[in-house]
């Protein structure tokens, strides 16, 4: 088998020689993915600490003295757009896209270095931008996460006037970095494919970044669209989005605009960012369970179909959002349909899961557990899905718990498992050593079984009717005392989930500074991220030849043959027991479809 | 239809003989065109979206259309004109550049490539005068929805068009240097396909901003906006 | 192994839970029972999925834990029974969603006969409006809004004149009468929700949402903003009130139109200083109050303000508290106080008299941080304005120059129930929400002092 010269079909790789080169001013997408992710777990961490304050004020109304309304709805708001933006968004696909894309497909980098580098620059402006916005007088904007005009953008909501304008640029900003982020992602799973790397043989976590990505790069002008508008209306004094209205009394000089324009915008960018999150994670979880249960995955075409069909649908759910919003009723006929035909491919995906499990040799690691939490925790967020986006059951259900209790277990925990289970499958891979596995379980069980008891009463609230987005609930003739007892203990796992957090990164600490080294391929994957010379891989990921890819990536268990796996490289005539094997004696035949 | 040829591919099969994708990378379209067209489809999107709000803000009751009335600045279009002129010429030079650089790929169409560049500059300036106009006749941004479109869109043309005179700008640094050539010929390509779409994307806005009440109306019913 | 115990366990108690939960739907007082039956049958079908998949889950990960004595299946894919399973989970999802759209056709279609009514919110209270004999209601606009006409009534439109003005966060309904509650907004996006009743919709400003249901019990019902529309959304509060035709008929009676809400009557000052003299003994001549009289300081006080707190003081909706003794004195007087031929009349001029009296500065009286009192006052500023000069539009009295002894007094009673807790006060619930985030006397002090100083 001819294996390609570099100068064949090599980027230009751009080889710093000082440290700042290097780790700093990087262009080699491991750099840029660990860059990516660590601003995105550290403001993720800010995230998190956001939301046990605003667990505080909601399990104990009357005791913290430094929560009032505003900063109450400014954690709510931050936290809100911290986690799906800031974090999920840019530690799934910059941290884990920038990292696997070239490594999965066999190429040395991405096709722009430089962009990529940009890209993450950008990012961490937006990043600073958003950070910020806690520092301007009047504080961030406490609009909630979906920044409906008017109100954020009048005097009645926290950080109306400058907050509100930090948060758009912000959004802009990380606009701008997502896209050249995701033309590099893009064009690299496209064009750059080593030989023999089908689009068929792709791993799902590939696919799931793919198809993530587009949907990004189709969906994030949305959002830009609606961010430049409200920019207009709130520093020219346009009404694009504003009616002739009164603020808190006063007469604004706005005429004529629509709210529900905004909304349409916004959701029509903000549906499609829930599979922004999900597909990446449906993908790398789909890996991470055929490599620990030894079998391949179940169905890979569906599979790929799946993910392909939702991206798709994604695009004509948005108003599901928008039962109560006062558009026309008559969407809500269509956009109910849409809603709840997306849960057959996703329900199939699931189903795939549990199949590959099914006769499976499941080895139940670190990264295992938290797969199998996730089909657990997406299998509960998903139908409870199926509520709220049958209209009729919406109207009682919509702006209470039960939608936070919902889109945190299907868009908040499930993606977190994943992207945990992500970070110990592939950390020997990352950084050459193995997170401790004891600790690693402590993390797992604290978090699996925390977020539960956080998710699942919440969505009883729901059910009774407590609001969302209140500073207190007060008395209301339909909570009982028990309610307010329910709040109380919700919090208190909040905190416990919070604090098997610090496991995990004392686990990440100590294992860099003093875990033992790792084994090349500790998991025996069969994908090509585990098999460059070098692990961790060095920049240009491939030594002098970058590596022919002769069969998909889930050659787990193949009947007759010896080892348990074959790597995604290696010809059938190199595979002990396989007929094409130079020493092969038959001793029972391979099965044939 | 070929995507859903090999989206049925079973991958876990032995490959059938004479086929060999071990043999073949995936097609050589350089990378930056895959990249600039994907760019371009998101930059559609954006445009798109921004098109499909202006059409339905335009059947509020509180809209009024820069043309339509004799009085109203955009009843005679003749300053628009001229800037589409020169825009086309922008055009045109960024299309000589790719012929001359196609048929001599030694030699650098420095000269087409700065005509390119300057008229797409004038484009720039002549924009702002007519928001000069615009303003002179106290038609300024917030009156009305009509004019913030128009201020909003046209905004956002000449920023597209301002980051490509820096792509632009970056070829000629790429020119002082010593690179290969085929990068510079695709790099030029590049470029005189961005300055078609940005010409080609100023025309619809030209169509679309200077339309009369009748036409808003007649477009938001077959859109299904009204 | 432990996590397929786990799963069991955990399917186990999510089942337990539903079951045993007491946090459920609360009673429904509409008829949009329907929808109940669709969660119903959500239920049901989601709930069979989560159990099957996730035992079936325990169970594979139990059977198929590593054992060294066992090699993984190879098997790609298997078409029957991936097919089988879509077929399965599309019969599923069609057997929500039917009912679903079902009952979301009735929905979308009104009853013809439906009552007419308007829920209008603002930041944060509601009000609402009745058609009067034309059984239509006016049009209505924020750029009408003023001081005057609260509502933002089209002066100019005549079907809008017998129109019925329910200043109050209550509203009654008749029972087993289908309502179509226009809903209008004029200022921000709001939501009017009635758990008991099921359904919801936003307020959209700029445009008028509907809504429509039929109150199938008598009783009160809390109403709820849901959606966010600023920093006191927690306590835009209302009620509704469901009761049989002729209750209904006579609480609406009691209302104003909006063409008498706009007579400007005649003011007569004099008799209003002949008036004032019987006040004068406690809050004074000049209306500056006296600490020993536990009278406040009138002259920061509008006569909307004051007008509200006599109706509230002679209709026993302030001051009855047993612990409240100023209160109670003046819930006494209030009674008591237009004893003439037209209360009315002499309460206006009584109002404009005080209204005119120039304005006096109250003395500070408590110690307290001025600057970390600002902090506290900020979700205060909304309302009652960053100078807590008071804002009339917003019903929100003025709190700068008022006597600081005072107000101390006010929030401690707002915050123990001493005030606001009868149902007709239409800020209490407000007040007692906002007292709380004071939520220790150190603060309260500085909150004073802060306000002293302005």
């Amino acid at each position: 088998m001819t294996h390609i010269a570099i100068a064949d079909q090599e980027p230009h790789l751009h080889h710093p020689k000082t440290f700042i080169g290097k780790y700093i001013w990087s262009q080699d997408h491991k750099v840029i993915a660990i860059q990516y992710a660590s601003t995105a777990i550290f403001v993720g961490l800010v995230a998190l600490l956001l939301s046990v304050l605003m667990r505080l004020q909601l399990g104990y109304p009357e005791t913290f003295e430094f929560i009032n309304p505003n900063v109450y709805l400014q954690y709510v708001t931050m936290h809100g757009m911290i986690m799906v933006i800031y974090l999920l968004t840019a530690l799934l696909l910059g941290g884990f896209g920038n990292y696997l894309i070239p490594l999965m497909v066999g190429t040395r980098d991405m096709v722009f270095p430089y962009l990529n580098m940009l890209s993450y620059w950008f990012y961490l402006l937006s990043v600073i931008i958003l950070m910020a916005s806690f520092f301007v007088p009047g504080g961030p904007t406490g609009a909630g996460w979906t920044l409906y005009p008017p109100q954020a953008i009048t005097e009645g909501t926290p950080g109306a006037g400058v907050g509100i304008i930090m948060m758009l640029a912000s959004l802009a900003v990380f606009i701008v970095a997502f896209t050249m982020g995701g033309l590099n992602y893009v064009t690299t799973i496209l064009q750059a494919r080593t030989r023999g790397m089908t689009l068929m043989r792709m791993p799902l976590s590939i696919w799931g970044i793919f198809i993530a990505t587009v949907l990004g790069l189709f969906a994030f002008p949305a959002l830009l669209v609606s961010a430049i508008m409200m920019l207009f209306d709130t520093v020219v004094g346009t009404s694009f989005f504003m009616p002739a209205i009164l603020s808190l009394g006063e007469p604004l000089q706005h005429e004529g605009g629509s709210p529900i324009l905004f909304q349409h915008l916004f959701w029509f960018f903000g549906h499609p960012e829930v599979y922004i999150v999900a597909l990446p994670a449906f993908g790398m979880v789909s890996d991470v369970l055929s490599v620990h249960a030894r079998k391949n995955i179940f169905g890979y075409r569906m599979m790929v179909w799946a993910i392909v069909i939702i991206g798709g649908l994604s695009f004509v759910v948005w108003a599901h959002h928008m039962y109560v919003s006062g558009m026309n009723p008559y969407f809500g006929f269509f956009f109910a349909t849409t809603t709840l035909i997306i849960a057959v491919p996703t329900a199939i995906k699931v189903y795939n899961w549990v199949l590959t499990l099914w006769r499976g040799d499941i080895h139940l690691t670190v990264p295992m557990l938290f797969a199998i939490g996730f089909i657990f925790t997406f299998t509960h967020g998903g139908l409870s899905g199926l509520f709220l986006g049958n209209v009729v059951v919406d109207l009682p259900l919509s702006d209470t718990f039960f939608v936070v209790a919902h889109f945190h277990m299907v868009m908040g925990v499930s993606p977190i498992m994943v992207l945990f289970a992500a970070i110990y499958h592939w950390f020997p891979l990352i950084s050459g050593k193995q997170l401790h596995t004891g600790l690693g379980k402590l993390h797992f069980w604290g978090t699996f079984l925390g977020t539960y008891a956080i998710y699942l009463p919440m969505h009883y609230l729901g059910f009774l009717g407590v609001p969302r987005r209140y500073y207190a609930l007060g008395e209301a003739s339909f909570i009982p005392e028990s309610a307010h007892a329910l709040n109380e203990d919700i919090t208190i796992a909040a905190i416990i989930v919070a604090l098997f957090q610090i496991v995990f990164i004392i686990n990440v600490i100590w294992t860099l500074r003093s875990g033992p080294k790792s084994e090349r391929n500790p998991w025996g994957a069969a994908s090509l991220e585990w098999q460059t010379p070098d692990v961790p891989p060095k920049h240009g990921n491939w030594g002098d030849e970058l590596p022919v890819v002769h069969r998909w990536a889930y050659d787990y268990s193949v009947p007759g043959v010896e080892e348990d796996f074959i790597p995604q490289n290696v010809p059938d005539s190199e595979v002990p027991g396989h007929p094409e094997h130079p020493e092969f004696k038959p001793k029972d035949s391979r099965e044939e479809d | 239809m070929k995507w859903f040829g090999f989206l049925s591919d079973k991958p876990w099969l032995p490959i059938p003989a004479g086929s060999a994708p071990e043999l073949t990378g995936p097609a050589q379209v350089p990378a930056p065109k895959i990249a600039l067209g994907a760019l371009l489809g998101v930059i559609s999107v954006f445009f798109l979206l921004i098109f499909v709000t202006f059409i339905t803000r335009s059947q509020y009751e509180d809209f009024q259309a820069l043309a339509g009335e004799p009085w109203q600045p955009f009843s005679d279009t003749w300053r628009l004109w001229i800037n589409t002129a020169v825009l086309l010429a922008a055009s045109v030079f960024m299309h000589r550049a790719v012929q001359k650089v196609r048929q001599n790929p030694s030699e650098a169409p420095l000269g087409w490539l700065a005509g390119g560049a300057l008229a797409a500059v004038l484009f720039l300036i002549l924009q702002v005068s007519v928001w000069q106009f615009l303003m002179r006749l106290g038609y300024g941004v917030s009156a009305n929805p009509a004019n913030s479109y128009f201020y909003m869109l046209t905004g956002l043309h000449g920023l597209h068009l301002i980051g490509g005179l820096v792509a632009l700008g970056r070829v000629f640094l790429q020119l002082s240097s010593d690179r290969s050539r085929r990068d510079i010929t695709t790099a030029i390509e590049g470029c005189a396909l961005y300055w078609h779409y940005l010409f080609i994307l100023w025309l619809v806005l030209f169509f679309i901003l200077t339309r009369t009440p009748d036409t808003y109306a007649f477009i938001a019913a077959a859109c299904g906006l009204g | 192994m432990v996590i397929a115990v786990v799963l069991l366990a955990l399917v186990v108690f999510t089942v337990i839970v539903h079951l045993a939960s007491p946090w459920w739907l609360t009673p429904l007082a509409s008829n949009w029972g329907s929808i109940d039956s669709t969660i119903e049958i959500s239920f049901w079908v989601t709930g069979v999925v989560f159990v099957a998949v996730n035992l079936f889950l325990a169970w594979v990960v139990w059977r198929y834990r590593h054992t060294n004595k066992h090699k993984a299946h190879y098997e790609p894919e298997n078409k029957p029974l991936e097919g089988g399973l879509t077929l399965v989970t599309a019969i599923g999802v069609a057997a929500m969603l039917t009912p679903g759209l079902i009952v979301w056709a009735n929905i979308v279609n009104v009853p013809e006969d439906a009552q007419v009514a308007e829920a209008i919110g603002q930041q944060w209270q509601w009000t609402y409006r009745f058609p009067g004999d034309d059984g239509e209601l006016g049009s209505a606009d924020a750029r009408h809004v003023t001081v005057n006409n609260p509502f933002g009534l089209n002066p100019e439109d005549p079907t809008g004149q017998d129109d019925v003005l329910i200043n109050s966060h209550r509203i009654h309904l008749p029972v087993d009468e289908s309502v179509k509650l226009y809903l209008r907004s004029t200022d921000v996006l709001h939501n009017f929700a009635v758990p008991q009743f099921r359904i919801k919709m936003d307020l959209v400003p700029g445009t008028e949402t509907h809504q429509w249901f039929e109150p199938s019990r008598t009783g009160t019902f809390d109403i709820l903003c849901e959606e966010l529309c600023g920093i006191a959304h927690y306590t835009m509060r209302g009620q509704v009130v469901v009761e049989e035709r002729a209750a209904f008929d006579d609480w609406l009676a009691r209302f104003p139109t909006f063409a008498e809400t706009q007579r400007q009557p005649q003011i007569d000052l004099a008799a209003g200083e002949q008036l004032f003299t019987s006040c004068a003994g406690c809050h004074g001549q000049d209306g500056a109050g006296n600490p020993d009289q536990n009278a406040p300081n009138l002259t920061a006080l509008t006569p909307d303000y004051m007008a509200r707190q006599l109706r509230y003081y002679r209709d026993g909706i302030r001051g009855t508290h047993r612990e409240d003794t100023a209160g109670q004195q003046m819930a006494a007087i209030a009674q008591s106080l237009f004893s003439g031929e037209s209360p009315g009349a002499d309460q206006r001029n009584l109002l404009a008299y005080i209204d005119q009296l120039p304005d006096v500065d109250s003395p500070a009286t408590i110690d307290g941080d001025p600057k970390r009192g600002r902090r506290v006052y900020e979700p205060c500023a909304a309302c009652h304005g960053v100078n807590a000069e008071g804002r009339p539009m917003l019903s929100a009295p003025q709190l700068a120059g008022q006597a600081d002894w005072y107000l101390r007094r006010q929030l401690e009673h707002f915050s123990l129930g001493w005030r606001g807790e009868h149902p007709e006060d239409q800020y209490g619930t407000q007040m007692q929400l906002m007292t709380r985030t004071i939520k220790s006397p150190e603060r309260l002090e500085n909150l004073l002092a802060y306000l002293s100083s302005l």
